[in-house]
């Protein structure tokens, strides 16, 4: 799939190709002029319309046609993108709607972090459906994350590089969640800002996107790191005022996990329900938990539950593209935060879902730009991700993802 | 000495000033939170009555069928599944609120299943509705002398109705209404585990 012509502005520079590819780089380089960087802008947008569009349109085929038939494939007539509201998003529409409620030792919704069913709860209320609000929402955040992470991008690497990043992630196989009802297209906008903020030195709006996306996606509490780390780089300039805001931005996502469990208390009667809630559903953190995923997944053929093989096979692509973005220069604090959200999960005894969380860890795909300076590698990534796209959307007639 | 002193004061005024910011930061995401619905009214004791219906790996009943003599049922709790008996004839494995059976199961046995007092099958069906939001306000009344809720589950069609004691929250009762035959049962014992 190839929208425009911008594939010529995310193709690698002439002299960054070939044997530049793994070469340690400066942190930070001039930014681009701002005409380069509207075209770029406009390009990511091109790119994020072509893969959006190309989502919706393999969903909707996804539904007509009668194969791969599952009883949960939603009908056509239904909903023409129920396909883009199911499983995970059904939670999240159950709590829009109806609040959350715990309930011991069964699936229940305080699993699920509460930003995206407040704004569809606040849509709802204006007569938006919620189906209609979960998408528009998530489509429009991602196209957000996107423009931010390139921003972020080209203070961290040279600025082709995070042009490349950003297309990559548009047409990222595991990037059809960003359509759908759930919260990784808000997460991805809300973690991208803080980091762009951050390095503008705006700290207070900094620590609002990082409270905004840990509330969104747990995952948002690691933003800790890179925000620590950018305030502490600065930190010999900064008047007491500014420091301040710095050390809040830095609590933020602490601060807003602390909220969210004073609410569950008082609402639900339980701080931690959100724990509890996971572990119905087949996720207790634990000091064993990794051997037990691994366990898992030797197990996976046997048990019929071959996507975990997916899920794993993705957690090992991202921690060798971190390893990749590390050595080409991006701060430890932001590959630590990508390893963060990688690993973590591991520790609750499953790579479920894995695939999907590390859609989050932007230096990932700052490490596949650096993969695709070399062209015929560039040519190959795109190429695969649209395919295995496409499989992906798919794959959500017979799993969650 | 006084630059150190200045400096740890600086210091402390910087981390006073963060926590500050970080409260009105926590404030701010609970008041987004709390625009969020609040638990309906009756779903905590529901949770309840869920929570005791876990507790529970037996049953007994006698089942009320029209035009038929009272049935003994038993319903076992196994880890992944339910075992059903009633009377000599009929034996079914449940699991969830699925019935493992090759024939498609006609209306009087889902009437005979929904009203053995199967407790997975009960809790399950309390789940689906506090999940899907429906109303699971609990009726109070009374039942032979004694205080009793009681529970809607089915859907629109069939109307289940699960009795429990008001102070144990143990199942006592449960009746089936669907528009072309009613049934209930009277829960005699129910054993807990450990």
């Amino acid at each position: 799939m190839r929208p425009s012509s911008a594939a010529a502005g995310a193709a690698p520079q002439a002299g960054s190709a070939g044997d530049a590819a793994l070469t340690p780089l400066p942190i930070a380089l001039p930014s681009a002029p701002d005409a380069a960087a509207a075209r770029a802008r406009q390009q990511i947008a091109i790119w994020w319309f072509g893969s959006r569009a190309f989502v919706l349109a393999s969903a909707l085929i996804a539904q007509i046609t009668p194969w791969p038939w599952t009883p949960e494939q939603p009908s056509f007539v239904g909903h023409p993108f129920s396909l883009l509201g199911s499983w995970d998003a059904l939670w999240y529409r159950m709590i829009a709607e109806h609040g959350y409620l715990l309930i011991p030792e069964h699936s229940s919704d305080p699993a699920f972090f509460p930003l995206l069913p407040v704004l569809e709860h606040w849509l709802a209320r204006a007569g938006v459906p919620d189906l209609v609000s979960g998408t528009v929402i998530a489509n429009g955040a991602f196209l957000v994350g996107l423009l931010a992470m390139y921003e972020l991008g080209r203070k961290l690497l040279p600025e082709t590089d995070a042009r490349r990043a950003a297309v990559y992630l548009a047409i990222f196989p595991y990037g059809f969640v960003f359509s759908m009802a759930y919260p990784e297209g808000l997460a991805l906008a809300l973690v991208a800002l803080a980091g762009v903020l951050a390095q503008r030195n705006r700290w207070l709006p900094a620590g609002l996107a990082a409270a905004a996306a840990t509330l969104a996606r747990p995952e948002g509490i690691f933003l800790a790191l890179p925000l620590a780390a950018a305030a502490y780089g600065v930190r010999r300039s900064m008047s007491p005022s500014t420091r301040a805001r710095a050390f809040a931005a830095v609590l933020a996502g602490p601060a807003a996990l602390a909220a969210f469990c004073a609410y569950l208390w008082i609402a639900i009667g339980s701080p931690l329900a959100w724990s509890e809630a996971e572990s119905a559903w087949g996720r207790a953190f634990s000091p064993y938990g990794v051997g037990e995923a691994l366990l898992q997944l030797t197990s996976a053929p046997s048990h019929h539950h071959l996507w975990l093989i997916r899920d794993a096979l993705f957690c090992v692509g991202y921690v060798s593209l971190l390893a990749i973005a590390w050595r080409a220069g991006i701060p430890p604090a932001w590959v630590l935060f990508g390893l963060a959200i990688v690993l973590l999960p591991l520790a609750s005894g499953t790579f479920t879902s894995d695939g999907r969380f590390g859609l989050l860890a932007l230096p990932a795909f700052w490490g596949l730009a650096v993969v695709g300076r070399n062209s015929r590698a560039h040519r190959v990534v795109v190429a695969t991700s649209v395919v295995l796209l496409a499989a992906g959307v798919v794959s959500l007639t017979a799993t969650y993802p | 000495v006084s630059r150190l002193a200045s400096g740890g004061y600086r210091t402390i005024l910087a981390l006073a000033g963060a926590a500050m910011l970080a409260a009105g930061i926590a404030a701010t995401s609970f008041a987004v939170l709390a625009s969020l619905a609040w638990p309906a009214p009756g779903s905590a004791l529901a949770v309840r009555v869920v929570a005791r219906l876990d507790s529970l790996h037996l049953t007994e009943s006698v089942v009320l069928l029209p035009g038929r003599p009272p049935l003994p049922a038993s319903c076992r709790v196994h880890p992944r599944a339910e075992q059903l008996a009633v009377g000599v004839t009929l034996h079914l494995r449940l699991e969830g609120t699925r019935i493992v059976e090759k024939r498609r199961a006609t209306r009087t046995r889902l009437a005979e299943v929904d009203v053995a007092g199967c407790p997975r099958l009960l809790a399950d069906e309390l789940v689906a509705r506090l999940d899907g939001g429906r109303p699971t306000t609990p009726r109070p009344g009374w039942v032979a002398g004694h205080p009793v809720y009681r529970f809607r589950l089915g859907d629109s069609e069939i109307v289940v109705v699960l009795t429990v004691a008001r102070r144990s929250l143990l199942p006592i009762a449960v009746s089936f209404a669907s528009p072309s035959l009613r049934a209930s049962s009277v829960i005699v014992s129910a054993g807990t585990r450990g």
